[in-house]
């Protein structure tokens, strides 16, 4: 049994403007112990659908459709207690900015112990509390630990702080592990030790984790399959490699040729036009306004066909009644 | 370098602390030809956006002297003449926060040519949105309606309206996603061409500045560590931080990975700009660290044709026939 | 500059950010209505002439009743018809107050914020620290004994207590809003110091300057109250809120209404305002959408 499955979810804001009808039947599953990454530009619902994994949705959401089950159970409609305890000890997450995660008026100190008592499932004693501190700070590779949790956040660097987010996300995530955009700001030299040694952690640790992030280059090394969203629907999932090597679905493939290359090749195009209002989404597929190869088909909304190497991809290109490619 | 378009001798900056100096910009000398990209990259504390401030004018330089078209310039905005001022602009790196939520697009524009009586201004506002690829009507939206490339394009449009010759860009798409990025530079590639301006693109994506920059100079806290055109700096990059650089940086294809350097990996924490350690200020996190390293600062000197490089790994200067 | 858009898409927006919270809606009501009163109050209160010179102890000390439902007080005068007299005292209190301390508070304000480091914006907050480090009502205290008794000189009292808040707010705005990078936009292409501050740096501080004028409309009433309270505001006859509750108070615990009363609508003003300072306050504040 998977540990997540989300099945055709949606989700729906209300504004000023009307309903943003967001999420679009969004379907993923994650195995235990498996890494898989959500790739996607901004707005396009990875954030979103997170949430709607945690419960941490805005007031003015709408779960307008889906279920979420965690370890078979469905999550979305969970009483609070037990929300809490699946909150408490089996999943954590880290966001993206690092500061915003730590009160900035506290000692690591105090934080990391109000987490460590939080997801204990006896009381512990003051020691007890302290060595488990440092054992989470020692696995995040921070020098001096004493010192680190005597420290403020603001005596800290980035780079520090994010690691320190990430003790004590380890600290309740036993079993799930969502880090939405851990790296972006941080600098790239420490982004790139921060996200080897989550990948370190995660895999001795037999964690499964959901990585967010609009930096194809950060998700490539570290997780084992990737989902790219658009607009709110999946357009493609598949191992790794494969999604990079090799993308099916227009979008993905206009995404990775909009990369500049490190090995050159000139200023990429960009992809002509722009995301679609969610206000009033094309009815079918929602890359409609954007893909060269739009057909009347896709006006209706695609499923997920198999193409590539144990690849799908949401594209009518890809479906056998209408081969063209 | 004949008739550079921009020359900084000896820059420094520093800023006082409670407890010591904070040493932002230190003892950075560099030239740039008209028309030209230079990429200046760095990571954070390295320095770039106060270099990139200290152009401006927003930040008189502790020592030393910016050199503009053959002038020096004087060192705060307010004590430049108007016409000088409006001859070198700025695009900054946070969208949201560089255009005035409560001004539309059309005011924004406006002040810009206000300032100088121009008449027509209106026309003038139309041309400018066109000549960035926006449509005419975005004249009359606020900044929340407008995504985060289109209000980056705004304000290269509110750099453009006084008809600059030099463009500083301090980190213009770092904050943007990928496709909306491309379009972007591709704007600002095709204007230069158009019209004959000068770049200085601080950034610390070298993906990026592969492909965008003429030149490319690395900052490391505060000094120039190599510099060299992109060409000669991607086939043979020399300083220890560059190689760490080039080895951290996330890429996309197979083909890249090949070409990063597989031994450095990324090690320690930017040294905080206080208190630096003696010596090489790399030198805690360089792998290559020499015991000289420890106690005497490299100079900058050019190990190659037109490539700089500030380390005692390579301590003889190219000799010139 | 013909601009493409309607007063109602501009602010659509803020009036749908409003009235997302019901109480604020609430207190729009209720300040509505208060202001509605105090202007027609000749025309809606049951017994006119209460407010003026009257008097009828026939009538006086009556508990409140349908016939009066405020009841009446020691003169026989309806206690219901002075009070909606007498928030015309209190609304023009707060008016004028508001409009001289205001402007000129927010103009320093933003001076200082602009000149944040140079010596007119230390002079300029030093100055307002002074003036805020005595209290109010006691300043206004003070002021208001020195000079005859009125109600021009109880506003006037109070206009010197209170402009230093506005500085000190438009200050706290202004002075981080100086360094936004379109701020820093305008400054190299040219735009004058007043362009600056009155067209890059005001705007976006409206926000919290309405919303602290609507919670200072409240105080303000209140602390006119508290200058009548003690004699020093509105003389007699005229009907004002605080007089009538200092009057009142020898009456109490038999005759409760005279007291009371007038004191209640004070607490009617003071929420009403709250919860509509609120309202404005969420109007500003960058939320969902």
């Amino acid at each position: 049994m998977p540990l997540l499955e989300v099945k055709d979810l949606r989700v729906h804001y209300s504004v000023y403007e009307g309903v943003l009808k967001v999420l679009n039947g969004v379907n993923l599953t994650l195995e235990k112990g498996e890494k898989i990454g959500i790739i996607g530009e901004s707005a396009c619902g990875k954030t979103t659908t997170v949430k709607a994994v945690m419960r941490l949705l805005a007031s003015n959401s709408i779960i307008a459709g889906g279920e979420v089950k965690y370890a078979g159970e469905e999550v979305l409609k969970m009483p609070k207690k037990k929300l809490s305890d699946l909150r408490r000890k089996k999943m954590a997450m880290v966001f993206q900015d690092p500061s915003a995660a730590l009160n900035p008026v506290f000692t690591i100190k105090q934080q990391l112990y109000d987490i460590i008592k939080f997801s204990a499932s006896t009381k512990l004693s003051k020691e007890e509390t302290h060595e488990t501190a440092i054992k989470y700070l020692k696995q995040a590779a921070l020098p001096e630990p004493d010192r680190i949790l005597e420290s403020y956040p603001f005596m800290l660097s980035g780079g520090m702080k994010q690691r320190v987010n990430i003790a004590m996300a380890l600290v309740s995530a036993n079993e799930l592990l969502i880090a939405d955009e851990p790296g972006t700001s941080l600098d790239v030299t420490i982004e790139d030790q921060v996200m080897r040694l989550l990948k370190k952690i995660v895999e001795e640790n037999g964690i499964s984790v959901i990585l967010i992030t609009h930096a194809l280059g950060t998700v490539k090394n570290f997780v084992d399959r990737i989902y790219v969203m658009y607009a709110g629907m999946i357009v493609e999932e598949g191992p790794t490699k494969e999604v990079f090597n090799n993308p099916q679905h227009p979008y993905t493939q206009m995404l990775i040729k909009a990369v500049p290359k490190l090995t050159g090749g000139g200023v990429p195009e960009g992809i002509l036009g722009q995301v679609p209002s969610y206000l009033s989404p094309p009815p079918g597929c929602r890359f409609i306004t954007r893909c060269p190869y739009r057909m009347e088909v896709c006006e209706t909304t695609p499923k997920m066909y198999e193409s590539g190497h144990d690849q799908k991809a949401a594209c009518f290109l890809f479906d056998e009644g209408h081969r063209s490619k | 370098m004949s008739n550079p378009i921009l020359a900084g001798e000896e820059l420094k900056k520093y800023f006082p602390a409670r407890n010591g100096t904070i040493k932002a910009v230190d003892d950075v000398d560099f030239q740039m030809e008209k028309g030209e990209v230079l990429g200046v990259v760095g990571e954070s504390g390295s320095g770039k956006t106060t270099l990139g401030n200290m152009i401006m004018g927003i930040y008189p330089p502790t020592a030393g002297r910016i050199t503009f078209k053959g002038e020096v310039l004087p060192s705060r905005a307010k004590d430049r003449p108007i016409q000088l001022r409006r001859d070198i602009q700025m695009v900054f790196q946070n969208p949201a926060s560089s255009l005035n939520p409560r001004r539309s697009v059309r005011q924004t524009l406006e002040v810009p040519l206000t300032a100088t009586g121009e008449k027509s201004v209106r026309q003038r506002i139309n041309e400018l949105l066109e000549t960035v690829d926006l449509p005419v009507e975005y004249a009359d939206r606020y900044p929340e309606e407008l995504g985060g490339g289109e209000k980056q394009l705004v304000a290269i449009a509110r750099a453009l309206a006084t008809n600059p010759s030099l463009i500083v860009l301090d980190e213009p798409t770092s904050a943007l996603d990928v496709s909306i990025q491309a379009k972007i530079i591709n704007v600002l590639m095709r204007l230069k061409t158009r019209l004959s301006l000068s770049y200085v693109f601080i950034t610390h994506n070298l993906s990026l500045m592969r492909n965008v920059s003429d030149r490319v100079m690395i900052m490391y806290l505060g000094k120039v560590r190599e510099v060299a055109t992109t060409d000669e700096f991607f086939r043979n990059p020399m300083h220890p931080y560059t190689t760490m650089l080039l080895s951290s940086i996330p890429v996309v294809t197979e083909a890249e990975e090949a070409v990063k350097p597989q031994r450095t990996q990324s090690v320690g924490e930017i040294a905080g700009a206080l208190n630096l350690p003696p010596g090489c200020s790399f030198n805690p996190r360089c792998s290559y660290a020499l015991d000289v390293c420890k106690e005497v600062d490299p100079p900058l000197i050019e190990v190659a044709l037109g490539h700089w490089c500030d380390c005692h790994l390579y301590p003889n200067e190219y000799k010139k026939t | 500059m013909k601009s493409g858009r309607s007063l109602s898409e501009r602010y659509g927006r803020y009036w749908y950010k409003f009235r997302r919270n019901r109480l604020s809606l609430v207190g729009l009501g209720a300040i509505l209505a208060i202001v509605f009163v105090a202007i027609f109050a000749s025309w809606l209160a049951p017994y006119p002439s209460s407010a003026g010179l009257y008097v009828n102890f026939a009538a006086a000390g009556q508990a409140p009743s349908w016939t009066h439902i405020f009841g009446t007080d020691q003169a026989g005068r309806d206690v219901l018809s002075r009070v909606m007299f007498a928030f015309r005292y209190s609304l023009m209190l707060m008016g004028v107050v508001l409009s001289i301390t205001v402007a000129p508070g927010v103009v320093l304000g933003l001076i200082a914020g602009y000149y944040n480091g140079r010596r007119v914006s230390t002079l300029i907050m030093r100055l307002a620290d002074i003036f805020v480090a005595v209290p109010p009502l006691l300043l206004a205290l003070s002021v208001a004994s020195v000079l005859t008794p009125s109600a021009i000189n109880a506003m006037l009292a109070v206009s010197l207590a209170w402009w230093p808040w506005y500085t000190r707010l438009v200050y706290s705005s202004a002075s981080s809003i100086r360094n936004e990078d379109f701020v820093r936009a305008a400054e190299l292409v040219g735009a004058s110091r007043w362009h600056i501050m009155f067209k890059e740096i005001l705007p976006n501080t409206l926000g919290s300057i309405l919303t602290k004028v609507t919670l200072d409309c409240g105080w303000v009433i209140l602390i006119g109250a508290s200058l009548s309270y003690v004699g020093l505001g509105a003389q007699a006859p005229t009907p004002d809120l605080g007089t009538m509750i200092s009057e009142g108070s020898r009456y109490l615990p038999a005759q409760w209404w005279i007291t009371i009363c007038p004191a209640f609508a004070i607490v009617v003003v003071i929420l009403g305002f709250n919860l509509l300072g609120d309202g404005i306050n969420d109007m500003f504040s960058a939320g969902i959408t």
